[in-house]
């Protein structure tokens, strides 16, 4: 599945240019905000993986929208765009945990090499969170099943294989793995 | 030469300049230069970021604009300052460059209060800021190109200011704005609808109506006219936004009736699609204040649209003509595909026809309004236009063109008597992102359909959806492939949720074209047999290659995607590449030209080159009168058999010695340093003869008679800063003055050298000048000068390129001094450039070949 990106920014031609790079340039689908105010219902209908956000807007600002996310324990990375003379609010946005900031004018390159780069920490991130939950899960037979329905997962994506290669080298039901991949 | 002396004599006749004038010059010199290059690296980092490599926001034009617009008048500010109130005329120079710019991009935003109606005898196209695009356009063409246009006048955006502020409209606007949802379709309609209704019940507060009133009356009055088309000209609108077709355009009104239109074309603001196409452009609608175009209806025969260039094919250099019978709303509107002709754009010839079939026309109703009507049989399928009034048009495309020096989108009617009218013309946007030639095997595809016209390129995939009026689309799910019979206004409010469009009818001239390419919706028009195409079957469009393929498939779409030119057609991009072309292109290039003046001063460029010319003038002359009337300052330590004196401006010396000397090592100034160098280098020269020439007269002697000889000062002088010096050495019979600047910023740097006089004939003296001009020519200097007179100069160099040309030019001093008397003739002439040459090290082009 593509990978999300949301965008905010008060001024919709910076919206419209990053729109532009991430449709023909990426694989990532974009949703583009201009009022920050809205902000927050947008955070509550939608999971995304990266949030691209401007430092300085009316209403929320960056810095308000990475609050928001960190605080409620949100998945996705936060990239801060400033303008050149913000690198001090950009920096407390570092130690506020942005995954990085970027300065306007910018390049394309340097936009999509961040975004790359913040999507490969997202999945691992997302990747040692769920092993962390299988760890943490008990009894030990609920941590199996759910080590499994990942272990497929995985071996699907990887080596794009069909249901009965994947019984056959993990030995799992063929039926669960059809099922296990139809949920997918 | 002249000048020269006028300087020298005018500091002889006792017009001295004291130290401390000479420092406040330049202090104020060095003030203007760091302005220029504050403004020349403004200018050229907009240049880098309008190549397509970059993210910028407005925020970042428009804080380098207004900080080049200050440093542009604190530069004139600063050159009258040095030079005085012969270079005030700069600041109207410079008003009129920022004055176009406020026209792309108001730095200002605010409505100039002014005329409520203006006939367009009266209008030009630097009105565009109150009357709006079309007016102002339509004011050019009339006023200033003669071209042929109907009668009829703007009533401007400073009556809609008042109508609205009259009215308390913006309020409630603006409410109904911030609160509609631009994704819903619903929404879209319903606040419109409110909107609309909140204009029509508005008043048109008295002095508008009665100034509209009257200027109507005039035009029926003085070219019997008595019925008006009233179109909308918002500002904003056909300059970085096409708004094509977005806003209302009433026609064959009549006189009683223009009022109460005057507000409906203002309602027309508030349609879905307008609604939609300002919101998702992200335009404040504010700002869009609504001027009108009320102008002498014209009876159609036949009407259409000239494209001056091919919009999806740069490379195609034809013009580009479709038309259809009666008004121009149906072609534009999509409802009928056109006839379409390609017009050569030098002869007029005519390169293709195709005449489609044109069942039906728009015409005026007599009561008002307008009516369908059937085309009888013998005309549906006969051409619209006869090759004279291709031609005709062709003439005007190609003048509209190079008036405006862009490709142009210009629609025209022509009356019952054949006469052409042009009722608009406006920046036409060429589809600069090409498609890319990634071939894939399309053997194994199957074809749904085939045929038909590209009006926007690429490909695009998805459920199919038809839809036949804006109110169908408010069911049209994400990324559908929407086919219908002919365009609609209301296509506008779903491109962004649309992959692909294919329409039956419709050609690359109608409104919806426009906005399919700005919004880079692949479309295919006027394409056949495509109702077997069902709701929610997957299909792929390629409206590059006209072929609409079974199934997703992706590696079409991809390969179909442009490659360059990502952005050029985003409003952003074009809006700063407008900008440039007032700021950046460079007209003045030759100092000596006679075109450099202030008033030719086209853009920022421009001001800042002459600027920078003419300060370094000032300062040299003020220099050189300080230096050259009296024995200021300290003499330099040095073997050669000349004085020197030093005058600094920033800084008191060192002087180490008794008797007031400087030594060398003492100099503290970077070009003096270098220069110094090359003179002690070569020291006091004695001149090498040419192995193959019999020794003339020695020690060399002057032709002629020395008192007759224009004597310069009897001191050489230096006047220095840290990075600035201004070396006037008196040797023998002729003097060398060096300026230069010798900065970390290349964009400050420069050499100027002048040479003149000597001892020998006119001729000797000649020589030796070419040979100097030759040898500093390859060093990279241009020559100014003319005769006996060298004038050369080198700029925009980095500061160790400067350091090594004054080293040369020190050694070339001493390596030439005195050798006119040696040149007798050519020959021996270009024995001593080649030796010069080769003891500095310069390879010889010749040599090189």
């Amino acid at each position: 599945m593509s990978k999300k990106i949301l965008a905010i920014d008060d001024e919709p031609h910076m919206l419209k240019l990053l729109e532009r790079i991430i449709t023909e340039k990426t694989s990532y689908t974009i949703m583009t905000l201009n009022n920050s105010l809205e902000i927050e219902n947008v955070l509550n209908q939608n999971q995304f993986d990266l949030i691209i956000s401007d430092l300085k807007m009316p209403g929320n600002d960056g810095l308000d929208i990475l609050k928001m996310v960190k605080e409620k324990d949100r998945p996705e990375e936060v990239i801060i765009i400033t303008a050149f003379g913000s690198i001090e609010s950009a920096t407390k946005a570092i130690t506020m945990g942005a995954f990085d900031y970027i300065t306007k004018p910018f390049k394309k390159e340097q936009i999509i090499h961040t975004i790359d780069r913040a999507m490969k920490c997202h999945c691992i991130k997302d990747k040692a969170r769920k092993w962390k939950e299988i760890l943490d899960t008990k009894p030990f037979s609920k941590a199996k099943d759910i080590f499994e329905v990942e272990y497929v997962k995985n071996m699907s994506e990887e080596i794009d294989c069909l249901p009965e290669m994947i019984a056959e080298e993990t030995g799992i039901d063929i039926e669960k793995i059809n099922t296990i991949l139809k949920n997918y | 030469m002249k000048w020269l002396r006028n300087i020298i004599s005018r500091g002889k006749s006792g017009n001295d300049t004291d130290l401390s004038i000479v420092r406040e010059k330049f202090q104020i010199f060095r003030r203007l230069l760091y302005k220029h290059d504050n403004i020349i690296r403004m200018i050229s980092d907009m240049e880098e970021k309008a190549q397509g490599e970059y993210l910028f926001d407005l925020h970042y034009i428009k804080s380098n604009l207004r900080k080049i617009q200050a440093d542009t008048y604190d530069a004139i500010e600063l050159m009258v300052m040095m030079g005085g109130d012969k270079y005030k005329s700069l600041e109207q120079v410079a008003d009129n460059i920022f004055s176009d710019l406020e026209q792309i991009i108001p730095l200002t935003g605010t409505i100039r209060e002014g005329d409520l109606v203006i006939s367009y005898d009266k209008l030009g196209r630097e009105q565009i800021r109150s009357v709006g695009s079309k007016n102002a356009q339509l004011g050019e063409m009339k006023s200033k190109l003669n071209l042929p246009v109907p009668e009829g006048f703007a009533i401007s955006a400073w009556a809609y200011r008042l109508f609205v502020d009259s009215n308390n409209l913006q309020e409630k606007i603006t409410d109904c704005l911030d609160t509609l949802n631009i994704r819903s379709s619903d929404d879209l309609i319903s606040y419109g609808e409110r909107m609309r209704g909140m204009v029509m019940q508005c008043t048109v507060p008295d002095e508008i109506s009665s100034a509209i009133l009257e200027s109507c009356k005039k035009i029926q009055d003085n070219n019997a006219v008595n019925r008006f088309a009233m179109r909308s000209s918002a500002l904003g609108e056909d300059s970085i936004h096409s708004f094509a077709g977005q806003y209302a355009s009433i026609l064959n009104v009549t006189p009683d009736k223009v009022i109460d239109k005057y507000k409906e074309v203002i309602a027309g603001k508030f349609t879905p699609q307008a609604i939609y196409y300002f919101l998702s452009q992200a335009m404040s609608e504010q700002k869009l204040a609504m001027s009108v175009a009320c102008v002498e209806m014209i009876d159609a025969r036949a009407s259409g649209v000239v494209y001056t260039r091919n919009p999806i094919d740069p490379k195609d250099n034809g013009i580009m003509i479709s038309s259809i019978w009666g008004l121009g709303k149906y072609l534009v509107d999509g409802k009928l595909s056109p006839d379409t002709f390609r017009v050569s754009r030098k002869e007029g010839t005519i390169l293709s026809k195709a005449v489609s079939k044109k069942e039906i026309k728009l015409v005026l109703s007599e009561n008002g309004g307008t009516c369908e009507k059937t085309v009888p049989i013998e005309e549906q399928e006969s051409p619209s236009l006869n090759n004279d009034q291709l031609r005709e048009l062709a003439r005007y495309a190609v003048l509209l063109e190079e008036h405006y020096d862009s490709p142009q989108d210009i629609e025209f009617v022509v009356n019952k008597k054949g006469k052409i009218y042009l009722l608009q013309t406006r920046a036409l946007r060429i589809f600069k992102s090409s498609t890319t030639n990634n071939e894939i095997d399309i053997s194994k595809l199957e074809i749904l359909a085939e045929g038909g016209v590209t009006i926007s390129p690429g490909a695009g995939s998805g459920k199919i959806y038809h839809a036949t009026s804006i109110d169908d689309l408010s069911e049209m799910p994400d990324k559908a492939v929407l086919v219908t019979p002919n365009s609609f206004p209301g296509i506008v409010t779903v491109m962004s949720r649309v992959n692909a469009i294919i329409t039956e009818i419709g050609g690359l001239a109608n409104h919806m074209a426009t906005i399919a390419r700005e919004f880079r919706v692949p479309t295919l028009g006027n394409i056949e047999n495509i109702k077997h195409l069902n709701n929610d079957d997957e299909v792929t469009v390629d409206a590059s290659k006209r072929v609409v393929y079974k199934g997703v498939i992706h590696k079409l779409i991809e390969a179909r995607k442009g490659e360059v030119d990502l952005f050029s057609d985003l409003a952003i991009f074009e809006m700063l590449q407008n900008i440039m072309k007032t700021i950046s292109p460079l007209n003045l290039l030759h100092p000596q030209a006679l075109n450099f003046r202030p008033q030719n001063c086209q853009t920022i460029h421009d001001i800042c080159r002459y600027i920078h010319q003419k300060v370094i003038e000032e300062m040299f002359e003020k220099a050189i009168q300080f230096g050259g009337t009296k024995k200021h300052g300290f003499k330099l330590n040095t073997e050669m058999p000349m004085e020197v004196r030093l005058i600094y401006l920033d800084q008191e010396p060192s002087v180490r010695s008794k008797g007031g000397y400087i030594e060398k090592e003492d100099l503290s100034s970077s070009p003096m340093i270098h220069f110094w160098e090359g003179i002690a280098k070569e020291g006091w020269p004695s001149v090498p003869l040419p192995p193959k020439f019999k020794r003339v007269e020695g020690p060399f002697v002057a032709d002629g008679n020395i008192d007759d000889m224009p004597k310069f000062r009897e001191t050489s002088f230096a006047i220095l800063s840290r990075d600035y010096m201004i070396c006037n050495l008196h040797m023998g019979y002729h003097f060398t003055t060096v300026e230069a600047m010798c900065t970390d910023e290349p964009d400050s740097n420069y050499i100027r050298m002048q040479w003149g006089e000597g001892g020998a004939m006119l001729e000797k003296r000649v020589r030796r000048i070419n040979l100097i001009t030759d040898i500093t020519k390859s060093l990279g200097f241009e020559n100014y000068g003319r005769g006996d007179y060298m004038d050369v100069a080198l700029a925009y160099i980095s500061e160790s390129e400067i350091k090594i040309k004054l080293y040369l030019l020190g050694r070339l001093t001493m390596m030439s001094k005195q050798l006119d008397m040696a040149l007798s003739n050519d020959e021996i002439a270009l024995w001593y450039k080649e030796d010069i040459m080769k003891r500095l090290g310069i390879i010889i082009k010749s040599e090189k070949k």
